[in-house]
């Protein structure tokens, strides 16, 4: 969608509306209001109408839940489903074999490294070229769309060859996957992800040569944690401010709340404040879990933790692309096909909840099911649903220092450091727009 | 590495089989089928798009087309290089890039067909879970021989 802005002077108010903002999903608008050179008001409205998928599930038979809940996002399927099924299976008691935990994995670093390659190149790095969107970025940076491009069509083959196609997939199951591949058909994968791995390192050699914006935010970042492994299903919810849980106690320690100019519901930790999930909070609690060659790459770039600019998150998310490809490498080398595609499982009474790491951060699931096997009720948290307030507080942080710039300057730094965060409005609850008033 | 000139062009229908007129895409794939012309049936992404067109000469697509020239049930046919065709498919969505960006992505990756033949039924609805519009619904069979009739002449 194009964008395109405005300037109208009347009565000594400024106005200044891009229709929309493109590179996000989801349909939302934000107001910016200056008076007298100080920012008096920052609210991001998400208007998109609630999609009441936590109502849809009501009554249908608990497995549904991996493939109807994969419909809220086209973009990362792959987290819902993994999601659901382990929360059910926790509701269960069911256990998978490892073979199959490893697959999971596998499939989730296919969704990261499309999310990732696709918001890297195409979404946000225009931002920092000065461009509107990749087409215009393409006809200067031509290998590196291509690049792009390719590392995309890479997470799709993953995705395919493991959940049966490349969007919506179906094969993922409560307790495995429907189908599990042949030996052969992961290993065909292996020398395309080798060559993923080089260019995850060149797109981290890029983004590094970016230039950042000067702003750093105190934040809580809030990721799964796993003592063996860089999150994606499986580890406890953790803080950097000390919060460390079971998913099981997430509504303790989360609080959704509804604010009036929203249709998604905002999330603070209780009694304290916003916090922030995705690439940055996962690399900062858990660092020491990359491969080495990644925390070497990081070291050189001088981007190891702590980073507190949410501007360098595309420099992080380009080390999670080479951390996904090198780990789809490692659980190929081991792959031998599980004796049995999935666990058996005996649906009966049972309350599951389970978190796993999205591309944008962690998604919360919890179920309750009644004895004959049906959802009695269900809670879904999606990852830009509790990054909403954060994203609205770095805006009031961040904008004090840029309001002596043209306001076109301003409006554009103010939708880079939304994007920042990669945000699916369509998730949380397709555009968003930007008004600026400024007196 | 392009198919063979003489190869006969693919055909792309897009579309999403509940939202209303949007529906036409699978419609027209399905009775294309029953007519033994081989056909994809796409969701529209810009860059799996982009992966057919380096690959085929000349892509078909169908698609719902909204242009406010022409009255609903009108059936549009635009023919020639795919950057002239660019200018009829605007884009439309966000985070999704569709048939427009692929154009003008291709356009500049220089990965476009060589040419690109577009029809689709002047669409009035997009409800979500509905199915094609009446005036829409009675064009399909005339947009299918139209297809047809295109793919069979070429090659």
């Amino acid at each position: 969608m194009s964008r395109t802005a405005s300037v109208s002077p009347a009565q000594g108010v400024t106005n200044i509306k891009v229709d929309c903002l493109a590179r996000v999903e989801g349909e939302g608008a934000l107001h910016v209001k200056i008076k007298s050179g100080r920012l008096q008001h920052v609210q991001l409205q998400i208007y998109e109408p609630p999609r009441l998928f936590e109502a849809f599930l009501r009554g249908r038979m608990a497995p549904e839940a991996v493939d109807i809940t994969a419909r809220i996002c086209g973009i990362c399927p792959i987290a819902y489903q993994m999601s659901a099924a382990h929360a059910i299976e926790r509701a269960w008691g069911v256990t998978i074999h490892p073979q199959v935990r490893a697959l999971r994995r596998l499939f989730y670093c296919g969704e990261w490294i499309e999310s990732h390659a696709l918001h890297v190149f195409c979404l946000h790095a225009p931002d920092f070229l000065g461009y509107q969107d990749v087409i215009e970025m393409a006809a200067a940076h031509k290998a590196e769309v291509e690049l792009a491009l390719r590392l995309k069509k890479l997470g799709n083959e993953i995705v395919k060859v493991l959940g049966g196609r490349e969007i919506h997939p179906i094969s993922a199951c409560v307790g495995g996957f429907h189908k599990v591949p042949a030996r052969r058909e992961v290993e065909a994968l292996v020398a395309e992800l080798s060559w993923g791995v080089q260019a995850a390192e060149a797109a981290a050699r890029l983004v590094a040569t970016f230039d950042y914006p000067d702003f750093n935010a105190d934040y809580e970042y809030v990721s799964l944690s796993h003592p063996d492994e860089y999150p994606l299903n499986e580890g406890r919810i953790v803080s950097s401010k000390g919060i460390d849980i079971d998913a099981a106690g997430y509504e303790d320690t989360f609080l959704e709340q509804h604010v009036k100019h929203s249709n998604a519901l905002h999330s603070v930790v209780r009694e304290r404040d916003s916090y922030h999930v995705g690439p940055l909070a996962r690399y900062h609690l858990n660092f020491e879990r990359l491969p080495d060659a990644v925390k070497s790459l990081a070291r050189e770039l001088h981007a190891e933790p702590p980073v507190f600019n949410p501007f360098k998150s595309i420099l992080v998310r380009s080390l999670e692309l080479m951390f996904a490809c090198q780990e789809a490498l490692r659980i190929i080398e081991q792959y031998e096909p599980p004796p049995e595609p999935h666990a058996e499982v005996t649906p009966c009474a049972g309350r599951g909840m389970a978190a796993t790491e999205a591309p944008r951060g962690t998604l919360y699931h919890r179920y309750e099911i009644g004895a004959d096997g049906k959802i009695v009720s269900a809670r879904i948290v999606p990852p830009t649903a509790q990054n909403l307030k954060r994203i609205e507080d770095d805006l009031w942080q961040y904008l004090p220092q840029i309001l002596d710039k043209p306001v076109d300057d301003i409006t554009w730094r103010a939708e880079q450091a939304i994007r920042n965060y990669d945000p699916c409005i369509s998730c949380a609850t397709h555009f968003l727009r930007v008004y600026l008033d400024s007196e | 590495m392009k198919a063979a000139s003489k190869s006969k062009p693919v055909i792309l229908c897009l579309g999403n089989a509940d939202r209303g007129d949007d529906a036409q895409g699978p419609c027209c794939a399905d009775l294309l089928s029953r007519r033994s012309i081989p056909v994809r049936i796409m969701d529209g992404k810009a860059f799996e798009l982009l992966d057919v067109f380096r690959a085929h000469p000349h892509v078909i697509i169908v698609d719902a087309i909204v242009s406010g020239a022409e009255p609903p049930g009108h059936i549009h046919r635009f023919d020639g290089p795919p950057g002239a065709v660019a200018q009829f498919a605007p884009s439309c969505s966000t985070h999704g890039l569709g048939l427009g960006e692929a154009l003008r992505l291709g356009a500049v990756l220089k990965a476009l067909p060589d040419r690109l033949t577009l029809f689709g039924i002047e669409s009035e609805s997009f409800e979500w879970g509905s199915t094609p519009s009446p005036t829409v619904a009675a064009s399909m069979e005339a947009l299918a021989g139209a297809v047809a009739e295109e793919w069979e002449k070429a090659g």
